[in-house]
């Protein structure tokens, strides 16, 4: 069983603390969709995961399957089964998509993959994705739209088959047809075994991939952690219920702060640079 | 060194030091250029003159020492006149290597195309520069340029400056000029896919360095790519 627990985990970035006191497991099988208003540390959270170096862990545990994952190198985590689909890609200058694809499948094999064995492999996964193959011939993510790379990110959760998935806001940016596709790749992921950590602001999305479970970040904490309906609810309601309910104060980010693309991290730099 | 193929006729030319050159290709003649530069790196000169639809190749693979300049300056004569130029460089070390690669469009109907790729480590410096200049009359004249470079280490530092410079209206160009520096966003990318530090450098490296080889004969293409492993600590 595989499974991943948080413990106590305090994350800063630039001195500024995000996260304060994250508590979470993510068992075999599990669907999470992780919510919560901008700025208060979804992102953070699977970056800390991942061990991005500007997050920086002050306190806590990350274990995944009993091992400390605080202690390994970014790539052995990769390689341990964890992906971090990320909310903007990086465009990296002058490396070739399908190379790149081979070196990060070849990692993990003793043996390299043929290259027939691979190509089969790789148009198998763009047919999948319904994306053109002559994109693995571009550059990682140069010049690609903001779809194309969401796209790219899902193509490398099919060939690396975690074990747990982390995706954050991969919806946006997508088309409605590109969202059913990427929402039936997640899917036939998450039924090859793959757990799912899924950051949306769109309940289009969680309604294609049926989360099993919603976990609530406000103030770098968990507030909630129950079932999916609260999706439907938030939804519906926003976040406003919570104060009201839990009696818990969400600490408002800046008002000229406009709502997208706004995170705790950047909220941090800027207060910082007050 | 000096050489002028004649008409209809096909050269090829491969050379693996410092030695400047001069060349004319008469109607119709091609020419694949090939250099190879592994030693100590001095400047060199070459100039060319391309007549009717005569057909340059060039490939330049450069990983050489040294403080250098390269100067290149084609120009195409006549109508249907076609270059080609390739260029790979790595400066590692002290190295400062500048890459000064012209074409000159005389007449209508010419076509040049450059593409320049470099990687910079250590406390080097890798300029491109050169102008493509289409001159009045040389209508229906194509010319791209692409100068690309990486730059890996806080010391190094790199410059991509081509020119264009246009007197005609009716002609097509295109100009691309980059210089990236490695950033710890995308070596966490690249990590975050289960590529370690050396694995990460490795790609983009033979990404930027590697194609070059394709352009020579095993023996030395061999050799770019130990030169490469080498170099680069990849």
């Amino acid at each position: 069983m595989n499974n991943l627990v948080i413990k106590n985990l305090h994350v800063s970035v630039d001195g500024k603390e995000i996260l304060r006191g994250i508590n979470l497991t993510i068992n075999e099988g599990d669907n999470v969709a992780l919510l919560g208003p901008n700025g208060h540390g979804k992102s953070t959270l699977l970056m800390a995961i991942m061990g991005h170096p500007k997050y920086v862990i002050t306190c806590g545990t990350i274990a995944f399957n009993k091992k400390d994952v605080k202690k390994m190198s970014v790539d052995e985590r990769s390689k341990l089964g964890l992906f971090l689909g990320l909310q903007n890609p990086s465009e990296v200058p002058g490396v070739n998509n399908s190379d790149f694809l081979k070196n990060i499948l070849n990692v993990r094999r003793e043996k390299p993959m043929s290259l027939f064995t691979f190509y089969k492999e790789l148009e198998g996964a763009y047919q999948k994705m319904g994306i053109p193959f002559e994109m693995a011939n571009r550059n990682l993510n140069e010049g690609f739209s903001g779809g194309e790379k969401k796209r790219n990110e899902i193509l490398q959760m099919l060939l690396l088959n975690p074990k747990i998935a982390m995706l954050d806001e991969i919806d946006s940016g997508l088309d409605v047809d590109a969202i059913n596709v990427v929402a039936k790749i997640i899917n036939q992921q998450h039924q090859k075994g793959t757990a799912l950590m899924v950051i949306s602001h769109y309940a289009r999305l969680f309604d294609l991939i049926h989360p099993n479970r919603a976990v609530i970040m406000v103030n770098g904490k968990i507030v909630l952690d129950g079932k999916a309906d609260l999706i439907k609810r938030i939804d519906k309601e926003g976040y406003e219920w919570i104060k009201q309910e839990l009696g818990i104060d969400i600490n408002k980010i800046e008002h000229n702060q406009v709502s997208i693309g706004a995170c705790a991290t950047k909220v941090a730099l800027k207060e910082q640079n007050k | 060194m000096k050489i002028i193929v004649k008409a209809n006729e096909q050269k090829e030319i491969f050379i693996d030091n410092n030695a400047s050159l001069d060349f004319v290709l008469e109607n119709n003649a091609s020419l694949l250029l090939k250099y190879a530069i592994f030693n100590n790196i001095k400047n060199i000169t070459i100039n060319g003159k391309l007549k009717k639809n005569a057909v340059l190749k060039a490939a330049m693979a450069d990983f050489s020492n040294g403080k250098a300049k390269v100067n290149a300056s084609i120009e195409l004569d006549d109508i249907g006149a076609n270059a080609n130029w390739d260029l790979a460089s790595l400066a590692t070390g002290s190295d400062q290597k500048q890459f000064d690669i012209s074409f000159i469009h005389n007449h209508q109907r010419t076509i040049a195309n450059m593409n320049n790729y470099g990687v910079a480590l250590n406390s080097s410096r890798l300029v491109f520069s050169g102008i493509n200049y289409i001159k009045k009359k040389a209508k229906k004249s194509q010319t791209n340029q692409n100068a690309k470079i990486i730059v890996f280490d806080q010391n190094a530092s790199g410059k991509a400056n081509p020119i264009l410079k246009i007197d005609e209206n009716d002609v097509l160009a295109s100009h691309a000029a980059i210089v990236g520096r490695l950033n710890d966003e995308h070596l966490f990318y690249l990590k975050s896919r289960g590529l370690n530090e050396k694995e990460a450098k490795a790609l983009i490296v033979n990404g930027y360095l590697k194609p070059i080889a394709n352009h020579f004969e095993s023996k030395t293409k061999l050799r770019i790519e130990k030169m490469i492993q080498e170099k680069c600590h990849v």
